[in-house]
C-alpha cells in the first residue's frame, strides 16, 4: 500500500498569500415565492447551462409516486423552471430523496433506501427501468464510464468496519459489487446533519473523517486504500469524549443530545467533494466562538502523486451586521459544488446587486420587514471555483 | 415629562412581569395573553428540534379530540428573526390546520425562553420537550407533555384515547 501522508502546519498554509480568491461571484437567481421551502432542495447541480433540482415534495396518488425535476436556464438568468415528471410505483408511505444524477439518456434518482433509474423514451419521457432497494442509507451517486458508484452509510452494531458501503452499479446489465471502506472516527456526526463525507472522481472514492482533518484515499475499482491527507491545525477542537459506540450504534437517538452539544464546541469536517480528477475541496467548520461560526474552504491539488493545500479560505457564517455586503460574504449555509461552481441556496428576496458595499444590516432590516408580510423566497448564488484544471 | 414616561414604562413592564405568565408575540413582535383569548381553543407548542413524524401524528388527530368550537393555535420557540418565524409556521401548516401561530424567542437547545416582558407560556408550562399541547376550555387547563403522548409509540387510536382520558380525568377533578 502506497501511503503518503502529507502534514502541513496550519500557520505555515495561513502565511501563504494568495493573489486570487478561490471564488469568483458569477450569479445571483431569484426565484418566485413558488419555491418557498429551500430545505427540499436536493443537491442543486449544474449541467450545460441549466441548473437541476428536485424539490422533495413528492405526490402520492394510490401506489404511484410522482416527483418534479426541475430544472431552468442559468445563462439567460431566466428562473423559470421546467421539469421532467418522474413517476415510479411505490409501497412506501414516506420518501426522502437524496441525490440525482442527468446523463443523455437516463436520470438516476437516489431515495433513502433506493435507486431509481428512469430511461428515456423515444418521445422523450423518462419511464422508470429499475429499482435497486438498498438496506443502507443512500447518500450521493457518481458516474464514471459506465459504472455508477453509490455510497452507503448504515452504523452496524457488530461489524464496525463494514459502515460504509460502495456500490458499483454497471448501468449496461444492472451488476452490483459492493466494496466496505474503513470507518471514519466521527462518522455518528452524519446523524446531526446531512454532510458528504464520501465523494469520487475517476480514480479515487475520498473519504472523510467529520470529527478529525483526515481524508482516506481508495482505488475506485479494487477499493484498496492507496492514499491519505491529514492537515495539523494546531486549532482544530476534537471532541473532548467519544459517545460510546456500544450505546449509539444500538440506539442513534442516544448520541443526538451529545452531538447537539459537541456540534457548535468542535470544529468538523462538513463536505468533501472532487472538483475534478486532481482537485479536492473541502469545507469544514471551526468552533462556534461567540456565536460567530465560521466555515472554511480548503483546496487540495494532486500533482505527482502528492496531494498539497493551495488554498484556504474562511468566512463569517454570519457577518457582523457592520461588516460591508461583497461577492465574497454573502450567504455560507447551504453550499453544493457541481461542475467547477460552488452553488449556495439563500433566502434573500431582493436583488442583492443592490446591497454591494453596504453594511448588512441594511439586508437585515429590509429582510425582517419583508418577511413579516411574505411568504419565504428562495436566491441560488453560483461562484466559479478558481482551480487549475 | 421623561420621568413620568420611564415610570410609566417601569410600571407597565412591572406589572406584565408581575402578572402575565401566558404571554407569546405575534410576528410584529406585539404582546399576546392566552388568558384573555377566546375559549376552547387547544394550543401546540413547538420548537426546533422536534420530533416530525410526532408533529404530523397530531396533525392527523386533531380533528378526533376537538370540536368545531375549538380554535387551535400554535407556540414556536424560535429566533428573533422573522423568517425562522415565518418558515416554522409554514412548516407546521402542512400538517396542522391552525388558525394562528404565536411566537417565544428562544432555541430548541435551551429551556429558558426570553422573558422581558414576563414569564412565557413555555416557561409557565415548563415546556421542554415538543410538540406538547394544552386544552384551554371554560373550566379547566389540560397540559399533556410530548413524553406522555409521544414516549410509547402509541397508534393514533391509542393517541386519541390518552388525550381523551387525560381531558376527562381533568374535568372530574375540578
Amino acid at each position: 500500500m502506497k501511503t503518503i501522508l502529507i502534514i502541513l502546519s496550519y500557520i505555515f498554509i495561513s502565511q501563504i498569500t494568495y493573489s486570487n480568491s478561490l471564488f469568483e461571484f458569477e450569479k445571483q437567481l431569484l426565484f418566485d415565492s413558488t419555491i418557498s421551502d429551500y430545505s427540499k432542495i436536493v443537491n442543486p447541480k449544474i449541467y450545460g447551462d441549466s441548473l437541476f433540482f428536485i424539490l422533495d415534495n413528492p405526490n402520492y396518488k394510490n401506489d404511484t409516486c410522482y416527483l418534479s425535476l426541475l430544472f431552468c436556464d442559468i445563462k439567460n438568468f431566466n428562473t423559470q423552471l421546467d421539469s421532467f415528471e418522474l413517476k415510479f410505483k411505490n409501497e412506501k408511505p414516506n420518501l426522502a430523496f437524496r441525490d440525482f444524477l442527468i446523463t443523455d439518456s437516463a436520470i438516476y434518482l437516489l431515495e433513502l433506501h433506493s435507486i431509481l433509474i428512469f430511461k428515456k423514451n423515444k418521445s422523450n419521457k423518462f419511464i422508470c427501468s429499475k429499482i435497486i432497494n438498498e438496506n443502507y442509507r443512500i447518500e450521493n451517486i457518481s458516474l464514471f464510464g459506465t459504472n455508477l458508484f453509490v455510497n452507503c452509510i448504515t452504523f452496524q452494531k457488530q461489524d464496525i468496519n463494514k459502515d460504509i458501503k460502495i456500490l458499483k452499479i454497471n448501468i449496461i446489465d444492472f451488476s452490483i459489487d459492493s466494496l466496505f471502506l474503513l470507518t471514519p472516527p466521527g462518522i455518528e456526526y452524519t446523524l446531526i446533519n446531512r454532510r458528504n463525507i464520501v465523494d469520487f472522481n475517476s480514480k479515487f472514492i475520498a473519504v472523510a473523517s467529520p470529527t478529525n482533518y483526515f481524508i482516506r484515499f481508495y482505488n475506485c475499482s479494487s477499493g484498496r486504500l492507496v492514499d491519505s491527507i491529514t492537515m495539523n491545525d494546531k486549532n482544530w477542537v476534537y471532541e473532548k469524549k467519544k459517545f460510546p459506540d456500544s450505546i449509539w450504534r444500538i440506539n442513534n437517538t442516544k448520541f443526538l443530545k451529545h452531538g447537539m452539544e459537541e456540534f457548535q464546541e468542535i470544529s468538523q469536517i462538513n463536505k468533501i467533494y472532487f472538483i475534478d480528477s486532481a482537485n479536492l475541496l473541502v469545507i469544514r467548520q471551526e468552533k462556534n466562538v461567540k456565536n460567530k461560526p465560521k466555515v472554511t474552504y480548503d483546496l487540495w491539488n494532486q500533482k505527482n502523486n502528492l496531494w498539497y493545500l493551495v488554498k484556504s479560505e474562511n468566512y463569517q457564517v454570519i457577518p457582523d451586521s457592520s461588516s460591508i455586503i461583497s461577492k465574497m460574504n454573502i450567504n455560507h449555509y447551504l453550499y453544493f459544488v457541481s461542475n467547477f461552481k460552488m452553488i449556495r441556496i439563500g433566502r434573500i428576496p431582493f436583488n442583492i446587486y443592490n446591497y454591494f458595499g453596504k453594511e448588512f444590516q441594511n439586508l437585515d432590516r429590509d429582510l425582517e420587514t419583508y418577511y413579516i408580510e411574505h411568504d419565504p423566497r428562495v436566491s441560488i448564488f453560483i461562484w466559479n471555483i478558481l482551480c487549475k484544471r | 415629562m421623561q420621568k413620568i414616561i420611564y415610570i410609566f414604562l417601569f410600571a407597565t413592564v412591572f406589572i406584565i412581569n408581575s402578572e402575565a405568565k401566558n404571554i407569546a408575540y405575534n410576528i410584529r413582535n406585539q404582546i399576546i395573553n392566552f388568558d384573555s383569548i377566546q375559549k376552547p381553543n387547544l394550543i401546540i407548542f413547538y420548537q426546533n428540534p422536534s420530533c416530525s413524524s410526532c408533529i404530523k401524528q397530531l396533525g392527523r388527530i386533531i380533528d378526533s379530540v376537538t370540536n368545531k368550537y375549538f380554535r387551535i393555535f400554535v407556540v414556536i420557540k424560535t429566533n428573533q428573526s422573522a423568517l425562522a418565524k415565518k418558515e416554522t409556521s409554514i412548516y407546521l401548516k402542512k400538517y396542522i390546520n391552525f388558525s394562528e401561530a404565536f411566537y417565544v424567542i428562544g432555541d430548541g437547545f435551551t429551556t429558558k425562553s426570553d422573558t422581558t416582558f414576563g414569564k412565557t407560556i413555555f416557561d409557565n408550562f415548563n415546556v421542554v420537550n415538543t410538540p406538547s399541547i394544552l386544552f384551554n376550555d371554560f373550566n379547566s387547563d389540560v397540559f399533556i407533555e410530548y413524553r406522555e403522548m409521544f414516549g410509547y409509540d402509541f397508534n393514533d387510536n391509542e393517541l386519541i384515547t390518552l388525550i381523551k382520558k387525560k381531558m376527562k380525568s381533568k374535568r372530574q377533578n375540578k
